[in-house]
């Protein structure tokens, strides 16, 4: 297993898988980007897989730890290409079924991907799905930043994977990092929250959603993990933050 | 014959003779649907009863969806892309469905002349053998010879697409090459279906060959080499097509062929 994936859950039964790879053919415009794998008795859900530029490094490294024929669901936060660019690839490759938001299935013919009887869209509300022994939990995170937008959380791990929720514009991880000094990071959060989010109310809707989950990580789709007491200052971080429309006057 | 509510059963005519009556008797129809022995006297009119019964219970499962506005999947094949969106029964009338759905699916509907309509409320998919009216202000499309289907492409665990204008093949049994015609007829991740004009001398289930394919990808040759073995064969009037199985082959090139054709197909129904 090379620097590129990181088991961040394993109990035996369930495992969670963090990649990162990144379209290096971009690298003077570099936002590392992450992709995560659940896998539970052989079955794998894939979590925002991300670009065409990086699908064969990653079915690679995926194959590593599931048969690729056995992904059963492809999770997609949102729609943009970073995140479900490669639709088509992995439709092509996996008999797995696509999970996003009822607002984006449309657009996905853009991608590639026409066949629309292999999504299970979620609406605004959200969903739960059955996944092993536990639930996942599609939760709304709309407008944070996409208008159709939902983090999952694993019941089992206590992860929430939160798309670009706590996206930090950090260098190349050279290696995988987790945060160590929250208010060190702060300062890599703040500029991609601010122009990024829709506004504090929508921080807060969502803040307030995952603080009634027990939440052991929050692992976005760009940057680093959140573990333990930087879970709970990630969250106060993010109530407080003003963002989005909040600045109204500087963008109009 | 038909009973009182118009479902098809069975009679025998029964004819009794009444006892001490001279040129009397009695004559009287028993329902014998339940012994299920219609055939034994006329099979084709089984077939046709239960092609009734069928087309009753489809027609009663459609009005059913219709009520409840469910939507329906309605999928169609354009070279190979798959082409599925959600319709919503309009109007359903003796013989004919009419069906609101996306222009682009009008469209592959109009390309492939027939559709394949799934729900979770029917116990099979219905396949449409004949397209009626395709009105592209309105989004309607009128479906008619409505029937349920066995097997159904909607069940395909793979995707396969016709290739591009520029392939060539050649199959190989041992070091022998096979000269007649032939062509790539659509290509999968794990198979490939070839249009012969004739079979080669020895062709068996269990005997693998060699494929060399050349296709297009990006402009460059995409040279696919492989060992392969018949999975089935059929036969039309001038031609013979044959299904591969690839055996040792990686797949990511043909990952990124399959998807660079499915964006060639959707450029080219989309500029139909």
């Amino acid at each position: 297993m090379d620097k590129n994936h990181k088991v961040i859950y394993d109990d035996g039964t369930r495992k969670c898988v963090m990649f990162s790879f990144d379209d290096e053919s971009h690298e003077d415009s570099f936002l590392s980007v992450n992709q995560y794998l659940i896998v539970q008795n052989g079955v794998g859900i894939l979590l925002d897989p991300g670009s065409v530029a990086i699908f064969d490094e990653l079915y690679d490294a995926v194959s590593e730890h599931v048969e690729i024929q056995n992904i059963k669901y492809v999770f997609l936060s949102h729609q943009d290409p970073d995140v479900s660019g490669s639709i088509a690839q992995w439709a092509i490759s996996t008999n797995a079924k696509f999970i996003m938001s009822s607002l984006w299935v449309r657009f996905m013919s853009h991608y590639g991907f026409t066949q629309m009887d292999r999504v299970m869209s979620l609406s605004d509300k959200g969903a739960k799905l059955k996944f092993g022994d536990d639930y996942l939990h599609f939760v709304p995170a709309h407008f944070l930043h996409s208008p159709g937008n939902f983090s999952l959380y694993d019941a089992k791990s206590k992860i929430v994977f939160s798309g670009d929720i706590g996206a930090a514009i950090v260098n190349a991880p050279e290696s995988y990092k987790t945060v160590e000094n929250f208010e060190e990071h702060k300062k890599h959060l703040y500029g991609f929250h601010k122009r990024y989010m829709g506004s504090n109310k929508l921080c807060r809707a969502w803040v307030a959603k995952i603080e009634k989950l027990d939440v052991k990580t929050i692992a976005p789709q760009h940057g680093f993990l959140f573990e333990n007491e930087n879970v709970t200052n990630f969250l106060e971080w993010l109530r407080e933050l003003e963002c989005g429309s909040d600045f109204i006057d500087e963008l109009y | 014959m038909q009973n009182l509510q118009g479902k098809t059963r069975h009679f025998i005519l029964k004819y009794q003779i009444v006892s001490e009556q001279t040129n009397y008797g009695i004559l009287s129809f028993d329902d014998v649907t339940e012994l299920n022995l219609l055939k034994l006297f006329d099979g084709r009119e089984t077939l046709n009863d239960d092609k009734n019964q069928n087309s009753k219970a489809m027609l009663d499962l459609l009005e059913v969806v219709q009520r409840n506005s469910a939507k329906i999947g309605i999928h169609n094949y354009y070279k190979g892309l798959s082409i599925t969106n959600d319709a919503i029964i309009s109007d359903i009338n003796e013989g004919f469905v009419t069906i609101k759905t996306p222009f682009l699916q009008q469209k592959a509907v109009l390309f492939e002349k027939k559709t394949i309509l799934s729900s979770e409320a029917f116990p099979q998919d219905i396949l449409c053998e004949e397209i009626g009216k395709v009105d592209f202000e309105k989004q309607i499309v009128t479906l008619k010879s409505l029937k349920f289907i066995k097997t159904s492409p909607t069940r395909r665990k793979t995707i396969r697409v016709t290739p591009g204008e520029k392939q060539t093949v050649s199959l190989f049994m041992g070091e022998i090459k096979f000269h007649g015609d032939i062509e790539i007829e659509d290509i999968s991740l794990y198979s490939v279906r070839l249009r012969l004009n004739a079979l080669p001398a020895g062709l068996q289930k269990d005997i693998p060959v060699i494929l060399d394919m050349v296709l297009e990808l990006d402009k460059k040759p995409l040279i696919i080499h492989t060992t392969a073995a018949m999975l089935r064969k059929s036969e039309s009037r001038h031609s013979f097509s044959v299904v591969f199985i690839f055996q040792d082959f990686k797949q990511n090139d043909l990952i990124k062929y399959i998807t660079s054709r499915q964006m060639a197909l959707i450029r080219e129904i989309k500029g139909l």
